[in-house]
């Protein structure tokens, strides 16, 4: 596990709202070494392959999206405060109050302000504040930030990584760094061992936005079968039944409509019988993750899904279990390792 | 300027009956293209051959509207909206169905669309029908006229797109690239006609020329373009992130040429790019913009001085 927190650690340092994938170097960096080849694509996937053993083997591709959720400035007021917009997934809920990093020419500490209670009426206090009556402070004038920054240049939370206790981790961005490191993690464990699969492996942008790094890349790569690796929410005080997972219960595998029967079927084989912690989670529906996109790509491809709970999605303080990362790594390399799915 | 652009609007284009327009683009620009086709859903492409990548650049040349589904006993034409029509900005205006017949378009007390139709002044529900048929659209009757610097008209979003492609067409010398001049359909219901075109044509970068909302009037957007302030380079919408190599290359090109430019970041709404982006292996994509005031209202307000920037930035894009 101490391999997972390390890739954590140093994935959710980086700064990679969706669209702005393309300028990362570091990832391409610890990639390289576990891959026969890694290329950067247009669009900002990073897509490593290692080839089987054996000619006229089956692809499989497993994705775990690269992006986290951002801001994007769209005006600079003169007294200097910085107005923005949502670029990705962003809730203005978890926004007030925010530490902030603004990517301008520099990148620049900010904060996102608000009123103090003392100043609100009561009606005011009992409403969530509206994303575009929201500001950045970054502390410098005005014409100082207009150096600095520019209309457009993208806003993420500044918060790294921290260890809790019992194997927890909380940081910014987990969703979905946690599942970029379990493909590196499982990478280091197939190291060894030959492969019966051709394994691409896709670090995909922009699904925070509209999942088009995972079209993209099915569309390039041409796969027999995918498995996508992203978050689910883990159970905290207050999340509906059946919504969410306890933290620690192991790997968790979506059935649902746009899922491969085949694919699930085997996560679930090779779960039991490496007895790895794992977790049903029924979805009707989308998924929401880019499971949907890569399914209905092409001519179709047989999809898998496997999610690690996490809580407090889409904040700066997401809480996970590295033993739920462990579970999705080892299960990962036993289903690549034995070939995939099965087709009766 | 106002000549060509009073023409284009005279031409009445509700997403999915583009051909009225689609025809008079495409005697306007024969002479200026090696070869003019369209495709099966209706999109106009004109065709520059140049050593280079390949590039598409979109104007969509449908506008929004609206479509007969029922005349009621009394002969009042109920409608659906064809794109994004709201009938707090619409109420009250006149329209004019594809046939020529005209009439007003009428809202409810809260403005719902479900409560809204159009009054031809019919006798009943036979005369209406006897007059336009179930399935018709009809769109709003607008002037085009200039006052100072500001242009005024209905459906500049997105003739004033189309015009700018057309002139980028007429004065291109040296094309640097494979170029595609792309006149879609039904960018209002979806981008759809993009995505189409944008399969067959499979380009390496596509361009967007389209309208964006400006935030320099009361109860304007919530962004910093403004009317006078030059091309506005798209950052992000709705539908597309743009790659940051296309923005770096339209700002260093504005730089060096100087020309007028300034950011676009839309929270709201989406361009053609936004399908094309997604197609095969991924579509590098951009968007020239032109800010306009009032969106989606009859009568809409754009600065010429923008337009201009707008062709010139294009022009420096396809002959570098």
């Amino acid at each position: 596990m101490k391999n997972l927190q390390n890739y954590l650690f140093k994935l959710c340092g980086e700064c990679l709202p969706s669209g702005f994938e393309r300028e990362e170097k570091s990832v391409e960096a610890l990639l390289a070494p576990l891959v026969d080849e890694v290329h950067k694509d247009s669009c900002g996937n990073i897509i490593g392959c290692r080839k089987s053993a054996f000619g006229n083997a089956k692809k499989i591709m497993l994705d775990a999206h690269l992006d986290e959720i951002g801001l994007m400035v769209t005006k600079i007021d003169d007294a200097g405060f910085i107005h923005f917009t949502n670029l990705a997934g962003f809730s203005p809920i978890a926004l007030p109050a925010s530490s902030v990093m603004v990517k301008g020419k520099r990148n620049l500490s900010g904060v996102v302000a608000t009123l103090p209670p003392h100043l609100l009426s009561a009606e005011e206090r009992k409403k969530p504040i509206e994303m575009k009556k929201m500001v950045i402070d970054v502390g410098y004038p005005a014409e100082t930030v207009r150096e600095l920054i520019k209309v457009g240049d993208p806003i993420i939370l500044r918060q790294g990584c921290a260890e809790l206790l019992n194997d927890r981790i909380t940081g910014k961005a987990l969703d979905n760094r946690a599942g970029v490191a379990v493909i590196l993690d499982m990478l280091t464990t197939l190291q060894k061992m030959p492969l019966a699969m051709d394994l691409y492996v896709v670090f995909s942008a922009g699904e925070e936005f509209s999942g088009f790094g995972a079209l993209n890349a099915a569309m390039e790569i041409a796969p027999d079968e995918a498995v996508v690796i992203d978050v689910t929410h883990g159970e905290s005080g207050g999340t509906p039944r059946g919504k969410a997972f306890p933290l620690g219960c192991g790997a968790v595998i979506g059935v649902a409509p746009i899922l491969s029967g085949a694919v699930t079927d085997r996560l679930k084989e090779m779960a039991k019988q490496y007895v790895i912690p794992y977790e049903m989670e029924p979805i009707n529906g989308r998924t929401g993750t880019n499971s949907d996109q890569i399914a209905t790509s092409r001519c179709g491809v047989p999809t898998g899904l496997v999610s690690i709970p996490l809580r407090y999605m889409h904040s700066g303080c997401e809480v996970a279990d590295l033993k739920d990362l462990k579970a999705v790594s080892d299960l990962l390399s036993r289903y690549v390792n034995r070939g995939g799915a099965r087709y009766e | 300027m106002i000549n060509q652009l009073k023409e284009l609007v005279s031409k009445k284009s509700v997403s999915g009956n583009e051909r009225v327009v689609a025809s008079y683009i495409k005697e306007q620009i024969l002479p200026y293209a090696d070869k003019v086709y369209e495709d099966a859903l209706g999109n106009l492409i004109a065709v520059r051959r140049g050593e280079g990548p390949k590039v598409m650049v979109m104007a969509h040349m449908d506008e929004i509207g609206l479509v007969a589904t029922f005349a009621d006993d009394k002969g009042f034409i109920r409608v659906s909206a064809v794109g994004g029509v709201h009938p707090q900005k619409t109420a009250g205006r006149p329209v004019i169905f594809e046939n020529g017949v005209m009439g007003v378009f009428v809202a409810g007390k809260e403005q719902k669309m479900s409560d809204c139709y159009i009054d031809i002044g019919a006798k009943d529900q036979r005369d209406a029908l006897s007059r336009i048929e179930i399935g018709m659209t009809a769109s709003f009757v607008t002037e085009t006229f200039e006052t100072g610097e500001k242009i005024v008209s209905g459906a500049l979003d997105n003739r004033i797109g189309c015009f700018c492609l057309i002139e980028a067409l007429k004065r291109l010398k040296n094309c640097s690239c494979e170029f595609y001049a792309v006149f879609t359909v039904q960018e209002e219901v979806g981008l759809r006609g993009a995505k189409v075109s944008g399969f067959e044509i499979a380009p390496e970068v596509a361009l967007a020329v389209d309208v964006t909302l400006s935030g320099d009037h009361p109860e304007g957007a919530d962004t910093s373009a403004s009317l006078g302030k030059g091309c506005a380079i798209k950052m992000r919408d709705r539908s597309a992130i743009c790659s940051r190599e296309v923005v770096e290359d339209l700002e260093n090109l504005a730089a060096r040429k100087g020309i007028p430019i300034q950011r676009d970041v839309l929270s709201s709404g989406g361009t053609d790019i936004g399908s094309v982006q997604l197609l095969g292996k991924g579509v590098q994509v951009g968007g020239l913009s032109i800010p306009i005031r009032y969106c989606h209202s009859a009568i809409e307000m754009a600065d010429r001085k923008d337009v201009e920037a707008t062709i010139a930035l294009l022009l420096a894009y396809l002959e570098k």
